[in-house]
């Protein structure tokens, strides 16, 4: 890897590699997407989620997103579906990867409140495979076509899903990497104590010491796997501990498929033979002669910039929180798109009111006349939705009160890991005149109690 | 392996570490017991006796229409409403079961809906979403269905129409047996010791079902009770006849009731000695919670003060406060809304009770 340091001389790698740990992905992940859409759709999400809300959270810069209705959101949670299963099976593959892609992301988009980060590395992937000649065997498109058929591709184009999923784990642990994670064993500390009912292992979780060693066991996984994954003497053993922490997590925590999601994604991290056996069980033949495919030779001009363009932003992007003061899990500044995975207990209160300036009279906002509860007590903690809301209460008021101007302040209080409210958001600014970008928000409160942030951001600067 | 690793990493030096910022010494089961035994159960008790005495009161006006009984009558509901106070906060376990909030105390009541089921002789009380039941119904029964005291009178004690009367007796009734079915669940069937044994920080464990109720309670307070009333919501524009028991004026001595009941909870106070017992105060006081420098115990503590007495700076019934002097009422609810951030947002988190949504809409990471 030591290549990638030096753009200018870097070439892709190009070694011919057996094409199967590619089909094992692709047929993992389709499934699985597959799975993810028709479970959301049986579980009532669909209208909880983007029927039920009277307001949607923007992302910043698609602003244009918007909900489809309940028939609109079924018919595109069945699109994601239905793509899903043809991506598994590599049925008109480029064409079902990129519906899946513009589906599911599109789906994410609707509402910021639902940001997570396995569903942005879903898109990711999803964006990825659309590139990836994952359908070249083993797949309905072979069986069509079987002159598709190939054994080998380039060996970057597993490398760079195992630098995805590495990215992913290193930037999950570096984030790990504050001193309520390490020295307070926070949030850990609040939610394993949740789980002390469970039997047998129950009276575990009540146990202070607990919290620290997942915690930092946590933290030097995370840091740590994809190397004991790419390191074949520690293989087995790191797999054996992806498997254990992923379904640990799931059983401990409320995340959905993200736990499968990374036990199928690390399988990408063993060699093809592994994979020719696990395939050869379902029907997986391997060929004597090997096919190599070959990208397009328009193609493969841009995939060498792009590619350094797309890995630059996932390097880069995750450290954005560096260019803004204070400590990102308080202010929030950077903090989605980092991989900050299950950092925060965080939960807050905000107030709006609603000034009217020619009558001098006030009025506090029900939230929940706007907001479901998951809504309110996402947005309370997170400064650019605060604001988003400032404005659609602005235009609000307008059409309900007839209010041409007014004034929209918040009393914002926020509790973080195990501590006390304090102030969130300055009071006294006039939210509406505010507008959300990449600049410092100079209205949002410091947080002195966070401590140590200053030594944590010396250390992240000198690594 | 890497977890075993990381535990005899730890488990060497996290004894004078005490960093752990979840860990107390605090005796749960006492506190328990305490609001048990000292609060709830004897709450419900005393609720049922006043309703049983509401019902006694209403037989013997509707044996001996009179003056004189109807205030009797009166005298009985304002106890028992006044009881309810200190009751409404523990909308878990069994008053959740029997719904106890939305059955007594939906307010404020739809007087064109209670007078349509008096006409139909309708006396279903099972829609929790509706607004005509409960003590509100018996506030506009006993106060409001006419002007003076002697045409209430006349209504309720015409033999062509017992509509009124029926329906009274059918709200205290179900609001008697409701109460009572609550207390046993408490006393014989179990649920105290149940309650006192469900400890821990996890979503459902009695400190949390305590400090979501207290805090569902406080919000009633603020919002119902003297909020929406007085106009904060709507740009000044002011609703009166949205308080509590408007027809009977009780309205601000109810929130006054409630705002000590909830003051009572947080101090784990003995509601018929008097006498301070283990309490929220006492927990957060063994946590050692401070906010901005000071103790999160006596903030609490002093704010409930403060609320009371801004409260108190109104003159009664509430209805007209707002009309004469809003100033003194909204005074009084900033003074209640300060303390809101400190019962929502830092007691759960300080005491790490888990506020994860056991009803969460999605995933989460």
């Amino acid at each position: 890897m030591q290549q990638y340091n030096h753009p200018t001389s870097w070439k892709l790698p190009t070694k011919p590699v057996s094409i199967a740990p590619l089909i094992t992905f692709r047929i993992l992940f389709g499934g699985l997407m597959m799975v993810g859409a028709v479970r959301f759709m049986l579980s009532g999400w669909v209208e909880r989620l983007y029927v039920e809300p009277r307001f949607f959270f923007k992302f910043y810069g698609f602003e244009w997103v918007e909900p489809l209705g309940q028939t609109g959101m079924y018919v595109l949670y069945s699109l994601i579906a239905i793509s899903a299963a043809m991506v598994m099976f590599g049925l008109f593959y480029r064409m079902a990867a990129v519906i899946f892609f513009l589906s599911f992301t599109y789906s994410e988009l609707i509402d910021l409140t639902n940001y997570l980060n396995h569903y942005y590395l879903v898109c990711l992937l999803a964006f990825l495979m659309i590139f990836l000649p994952a359908h070249r065997r083993f797949s309905l498109d072979t069986w069509r076509r079987p002159e598709l058929s190939v054994t080998h591709v380039p060996s970057w184009v597993i490398q760079i899903l195992m630098l995805q999923v590495g990215l992913v784990y290193f930037f999950a642990g570096y984030a790990k990497l504050n001193p309520d994670w390490l020295f307070r064993a926070m949030p850990l500390a609040v939610w394993l104590p949740a789980k002390a009912h469970w039997p047998l292992l129950g009276p575990l979780f009540e146990q202070p010491w607990l919290a620290y060693a997942f915690s930092w066991a946590g933290a030097l996984y995370d840091l740590t796997i994809p190397c004991w994954l790419l390191w074949r003497p520690s293989r087995p053993f790191a797999y054996l501990a992806v498997v254990v922490f992923h379904l640990l997590t799931k059983l401990l925590f409320n995340i959905g498929l993200f736990p499968f999601i990374m036990i199928f994604n690390t399988l990408i991290f063993f060699p093809a033979a592994f994979h020719e056996r696990l395939l050869g069980r379902i029907g997986y033949r391997t060929d004597n002669e090997q096919v190599l495919y070959k990208f397009p030779t328009a193609g493969s001009q841009l995939l060498r910039p792009a590619l350094i363009f797309y890995f630059s932003f996932q390097l880069l992007f995750p450290l954005r929180y560096l260019f803004y003061p204070g400590e990102v899990l308080w202010t929030e500044q950077g903090y989605r798109f980092s991989w900050r995975v299950m950092l925060v207990e965080k939960t807050g209160q905000a107030t709006f009111f609603v000034h009217d300036p020619t009558t001098g009279h006030s009025a506090e906002v029900e939230n929940r006349r706007y907001l479901t509860a998951y809504q309110e007590k996402q947005m309370a903690i997170q400064p650019d939705l605060i604001l988003q809301y400032a404005h659609f209460l602005e235009r609000e008021y307008r059409r309900e009160y007839g209010l041409e101007s007014v004034k929209i302040t918040v009393d914002c209080f926020v509790a973080l890991n195990g501590r006390a409210s304090r102030r969130f958001i300055d009071p006294e600014a006039g939210l509406t005149q505010l507008k959300d970008g990449f600049r410092n928000k100079g209205w949002i409160l410091p947080n002195e109690e966070m401590g140590l942030s200053d030594s944590s951001r010396l250390t992240v600067t000198s690594q | 392996m890497i977890v075993l690793s990381g535990i005899l990493l730890f488990s060497a030096c996290d004894e004078d570490k005490g960093g752990n910022p979840c860990q107390s010494d605090f005796d749960q089961v006492s506190l328990y017991a305490n609001v048990a035994d000292n609060i709830i159960i004897p709450g419900y008790n005393r609720l049922s006796s006043e309703l049983f005495n509401l019902q006694l009161a209403n037989d013997l006006f509707a044996q001996n229409p009179g003056l004189s009984q109807l205030i009797n009558l009166r005298n009985a509901f304002v106890s028992a409403y006044t009881q309810w106070q200190w009751v409404a906060q523990f909308e878990f376990g069994p008053a959740e079961q029997q719904m106890l909030r939305s059955r007594f105390n939906n307010f404020p009541v739809n007087a064109q809906e209670v007078e349509a089921k008096v006409q139909l002789g309708d006396f279903s009380l099972n829609n929790p979403d509706t607004y005509d039941k409960g003590f509100p119904a018996l506030d506009y029964l006993l106060y409001g269905i006419a002007e003076t005291d002697n045409q209430i009178l006349n209504l309720l004690s015409n033999p062509g129409q017992m509509g009124y009367q029926n329906y009274i007796s059918a709200i205290i009734e179900d609001m008697e047996q409701r109460s009572l079915a609550v207390l046993k669940a408490w006393q014989e069937e179990g649920y105290r010791e149940s309650f006192i044994e469900n400890t821990g920080t996890a979503a459902g464990a009695s400190l949390s079902l305590l400090i979501n109720n207290l805090n569902a309670h406080y919000e009633i307070i603020k919002r119902d009770k003297i909020g929406i009333p007085s106009g904060v919501t709507t740009l000044g524009i002011t609703f009166p006849e949205k308080v509590e028991g408007f027809y009977s004026g009780l309205s601000l001595s109810l929130a006054e009731e409630a705002l000590k009941a909830a003051e009572g909870l947080y101090r784990g106070r003995n509601t018929q000695s008097g006498a301070d017992g283990p309490g929220l105060d006492d927990y957060l006081q063994a946590v050692n919670a401070t906010k901005e420098g000071q103790n999160l115990s006596s903030l609490i503590k002093n704010q409930f003060q403060k609320a009371l007495e801004a409260l108190a700076q109104a003159e009664p019934p509430l209805s007209t406060a707002i009309e004469s002097n809003n100033e003194v009422v909204v005074n009084a609810y900033n003074e209640i809304t300060r303390q809101l951030v400190n019962l929502k947002t830092d007691m759960p988190s300080v005491l790490c009770v888990s506020i994860t949504y056991v009803d969460n809409a999605s995933d989460s990471d």
